[in-house]
């Protein structure tokens, strides 16, 4: 009688365990049912449209305003002109014209031109072109977006990053890059980007760098991470490389800021 | 209208237009002048005004970009060196390279558009990796005795990485402190 208790003691224990753990599966599948649903994606926002160039109005009035004085002064002079509508309307078409018609890209910026076919250097067809650091004359074609080109920055913490010996850690990483013109890879960039708010590039670098930490320390252990954070740094950015150049890419630096946790998984 | 009175028009719209695309500089910033044509080489599609310079309506457009300096101040709050946490904290300046014209082409094309909270952020990402690797390489015991090497490696790193992008970096302090000490 006194042996039987103990083991129905256990089993009654094991029963108990045995609840805990089917409620805790069925936590965990809740919790894995929840991250599986489909992001809600928020609707894009609109593309920003280009600021109305400076000057512009004044170029359109200053430009009127000489065509009248001169229709005025050779009327004047007796030379037949026409009617002086003309010399109104038309300057301030022609205007129009030449403020739509100059695209100008600066050398931190990328102008995607739309409507415009033009043939790739390996044959293939596309229908945009993309202007950088330069001034040109496009009358068929429509202005889609800005790219910024420019070095962009981002901060940011990536948590359970789990090392070789499971440790689980807590990063701080900084990161900057651009869209690199020279790439081969810039028009998958320019088609990827163009249309996208400014974080997208932002949003990009933190992907890749936080995939590549999570890569690179999974081969490392806790205490080198600690001791050797400039080292890891520079194996992540090496890692990251490949993925930055694949999406016509690159970083300019990637950074450990700082390392926290430390406890075993 | 007569003749003259006509050619007084066109002398004062003109000067008008000129007054309205004269652009000037403040003291701690540049404008570059962008729209050159596309045959010229990316170098020379753009150029950079100290003072004050004239742009073609229509043709041309104007950007300008703060130089500086900006003040940055990087701290890591918490930094394992063995079986201690420490503290460091490192203040400096950085500015673009007015003095030479290669790496301030060089910032023009890496930041232009880029506000001065911006260009911050990366200088202290940049400093901020630097610092805690040099920390970390050199160690708390030893590091009242190689404060200067430090120092020097922080700014040769920094300063470094940072020329690439047309900033020149001044560290103005540099402090360390134990935090914690873990039994």
């Amino acid at each position: 009688m006194l042996g039987a208790m103990p083991y129905r003691d256990d089993r009654e224990a094991l029963r108990q365990r045995n609840r805990e753990l089917e409620q805790e599966l069925a936590r965990a599948r809740e919790e894995l049912d929840r991250r599986d649903q489909p992001v809600a994606i928020e609707p894009a926002p609109p593309v920003a449209v280009p600021a109305r160039r400076a000057g512009a109005p004044s170029f359109v009035i200053v430009l009127t305003v000489v065509a009248v004085a001169v229709a005025l002064a050779l009327g004047s002079a007796g030379v037949a002109t026409g009617p002086l509508w003309i010399w109104i309307v038309a300057p301030v078409l022609a205007a129009t014209l030449i403020l739509r018609a100059v695209v100008i890209a600066g050398p931190h910026e990328a102008v995607v031109l739309g409507g415009i076919a033009r043939k790739r250097r390996d044959g293939s067809l596309a229908g945009y072109r993309i202007v950088h650091a330069a001034r040109v004359f496009s009358l068929g074609g429509s202005l889609v977006d800005r790219l910024d080109l420019g070095i962009q920055s981002i901060r940011f913490t990536l948590g359970e990053v789990i090392t070789s010996d499971a440790v689980e850690l807590e990063l701080e990483l900084g990161a900057c890059a651009r869209i690199d013109v020279e790439s081969p890879n810039f028009e998958r960039a320019v088609e990827r980007f163009a249309g996208s708010p400014d974080s997208a590039v932002r949003e990009t670098t933190r992907e890749i760098v936080a995939t590549s930490t999570r890569g690179v320390l999974a081969s490392h252990r806790a205490e080198e991470v600690f001791a050797r954070p400039r080292r890891l740094a520079e194996a992540i950015r090496a890692e990251a490389e490949h993925d930055f150049a694949a999406r016509g890419m690159a970083p300019f630096v990637v950074e450990i800021l700082a390392v926290r946790g430390g406890g075993k998984r | 209208m007569t003749p003259l009175e006509a050619a007084v028009l066109l002398a004062l719209i003109s000067a008008l237009l000129v007054s309205r695309q004269r652009v000037r500089a403040g003291p701690r910033e540049a404008v570059v002048r962008l729209g050159r044509r596309e045959h010229y080489p990316a170098a020379a599609a753009y150029q950079v005004i100290h003072g004050a310079g004239w742009v073609w309506p229509a043709l041309e457009r104007a950007e300008r970009l703060p130089l500086g300096p900006f003040s940055v101040e990087v701290e890591l709050a918490s930094v394992k060196l063995g079986e201690r946490w420490a503290r460091a904290t490192l203040g400096c300046r950085v500015s673009f390279h007015t003095a030479r014209p290669e790496l301030l082409r060089r910032g023009v094309e890496a930041l232009l558009g880029r506000s001065a909270g911006e260009i911050r952020e990366i200088a202290e990402i940049v400093l901020g990796g630097k610092l805690l690797g040099a920390l970390t390489q050199v160690g708390l015991p030893r590091f009242d005795a190689d404060r200067d090497k430090m120092r020097a490696e922080v700014l040769f790193e920094g300063a470094a990485l940072l020329d690439t992008i047309g900033l020149e970096l001044d560290i103005d302090s540099l402090a360390i402190e134990v935090v914690e000490v873990k039994k």
